[in-house]
């Protein structure tokens, strides 16, 4: 992460199902940033995705052209392996290739991977690897390329975000990290620098712009101005919203019980990061705390500015894309 | 480094390596070519420099031994020129004790006595004449030899009868 200090002008691009995020950091600060709406099922499809990115561009208006895609995590394998201390760079790569053969339930030329240390024992150091299509990884630069943009590397949205908030929370107690997106929400726990607890569920904003749609009979663009709308506060639809941060509520409890009854010795979470499309919607933290009993808030990049902050929940994984070493 | 990058990275940089190396690689011979060709240039042009001032130095030497040999001749000149110096030195006081001789010579001579012959070759003197009796020879061999130029003098001949005049030859050679 160097310090979450890049020097050059890069863009964090977060296409997730609902939204197109993008922030331009420069020297580690938040330059632009923009969030564009895609409720439409065609426009959620990759191949249609450059109109969506076009759209946050305008809004932004940035200066790099270089950037930082993420892959959604349903994308790609996750294998970890471990190998013996001290190998050198090019035998940890011929391994780590032979890893990803046995691995990727596709043919190694087909697949694009690559892989992090992780934690290390008395004599093995441990290794994430993630696996992707190639075909999948390619789609998503073509579609990029299409928005005008320059790809300068292809991560995986939460590992980025993972390895932010893990730089953010320090050896301190467990943090829970509450993603609230568009098609699911994930509770990940941190503790120590690492991910100790991850659990995924298919609830997400999107059943919000449904009930929204269904309750006034709204077409998708105006389905798509209501959600703003209802995420404010005195906003229309504050029934529905309310109704639906208690499902939310209701899911993450499930989760945190889930964490502290199935791993071993685990310690409460000391306090609660909300982000995504659901960290934008009022009295959201309020409701977690209230029913989870610890502190939650809305997640906020570290080096924000330029009225970035008011978006900050949901530009939270564009924001940690860009931090992306490789960049 | 944490961050996944599932971009071809590692072969674009294993390339990249590559070219770096292979231009390291042509950057080192260009520049190993350039080093020995430069120093090739600087030691020819010393060894230049070196091979024209050993040639100034051969010319010089050459002069140098034209003059020795110039000197040389000269001190064998000047050397012959002492031995005729000196040659003539003899001959000069020869002459000298010759003159002396000559002009001492007319008084010495008797007056009964008759010189026919006389003659000076280098340092020998002959005087041939004729005499009644050997008397006037005796006394004039005896007057040379008093003469201080005169070295070794002798009656070398005597021919004659104790009748008719009697003709002799003294020889003598003068002194150093």
């Amino acid at each position: 992460m160097q310090g979450l200090r890049p020097t050059k002008a890069v863009l964090g691009l977060d296409i997730g199902a609902g939204a197109v995020k993008v922030v331009e950091l420069t020297r580690g600060a938040v330059r632009s940033s923009a969030l564009s709406l895609r409720l439409s099922a065609e426009d959620a499809s990759r191949g249609s995705g450059a109109g969506a990115i076009q759209d946050a561009l305008r809004q932004a208006a940035p200066r790099a052209r270089r950037a930082v895609v993420g892959l959604d995590e349903a994308d790609v394998i996750v294998h970890r392996f471990a190998l013996p201390k001290g190998l050198p760079p090019a035998e940890t790569e011929e391994q780590a290739r032979l890893q990803a053969g046995q691995a990727a339930p596709f043919p190694l030329g087909e697949a694009a991977f690559d892989y992090v240390a992780e934690a290390a024992g008395g004599h093995t150091q441990g290794f994430r690897m993630a696996i992707a299509r190639s075909a999948t990884v390619e789609a998503l630069c073509r579609t990029v390329r299409l928005a005008g943009l320059s790809v300068a590397a292809v991560d995986v949205t939460a590992f980025a975000v993972r390895g932010a908030i893990a730089a953010m929370a320090g050896p301190d107690a467990p943090l829970a990290v509450l993603d609230g997106g568009h098609r699911q929400s994930r509770l990940t726990v941190h503790s120590g620098g690492e991910t100790v607890f991850q659990h995924s569920q298919p609830f997400g904003c999107s059943q919000l712009a449904g009930r929204l749609s269904s309750a006034y009979g709204l077409s998708e663009s105006d389905t798509r101005t209501a959600l703003a709308e209802c995420a404010r506060p005195g906003g229309g639809g504050a029934r529905i919203r309310e109704a639906f941060l208690k499902d939310l509520v209701r899911h993450a409890a499930r989760a945190m019980q889930l964490y502290l009854t199935s791993v071993r010795n685990a310690a409460p979470p000391g306090r609660m990061l909300l982000w995504g499309g659901a960290g934008l919607l009022h009295g959201a933290c309020e409701a977690l705390r209230d029913e989870l009993d610890l502190p939650v808030e809305a997640i906020r990049s570290p080096a924000s500015g330029n009225g970035a902050g008011e978006l900050s929940p949901a530009l939270f994984g564009a924001y940690a894309l860009a931090l992306n070493d490789h960049a | 480094m944490r961050s996944l990058n599932l971009l071809p990275w590692r072969d674009r940089r294993q390339r990249t390596r590559r070219r770096d190396a292979c231009v390291a690689l042509l950057c080192g011979l260009v520049g190993g070519t350039g080093v020995v060709a430069g120093t090739e240039l600087y030691f020819a042009g010393r060894l230049h420099q070196a091979e024209g001032r050993s040639s100034q130095l051969q010319a010089a030497i050459a002069v140098h031994g034209e003059a020795a040999a110039k000197q040389r001749e000269l001190q064998a000149r000047n050397a012959e020129m002492g031995a005729v110096l000196a040659e003539l030195q003899r001959v000069r006081s020869r002459n000298r004790a010759a003159r002396e001789w000559l002009e001492q010579l007319p008084g010495a001579v008797p007056p009964d006595l008759r010189l026919t012959r006389l003659a000076i070759n280098g340092t020998a003197w002959e005087l041939q004449g004729v005499a009644r009796s050997l008397e006037p020879a005796a006394s004039l061999l005896q007057t040379v030899r008093a003469m201080p130029m005169v070295s070794d003098a002798r009656i070398e001949q005597v021919r004659g009868d104790s009748v008719q005049a009697r003709e002799f030859l003294l020889v003598g050679g003068f002194g150093e």
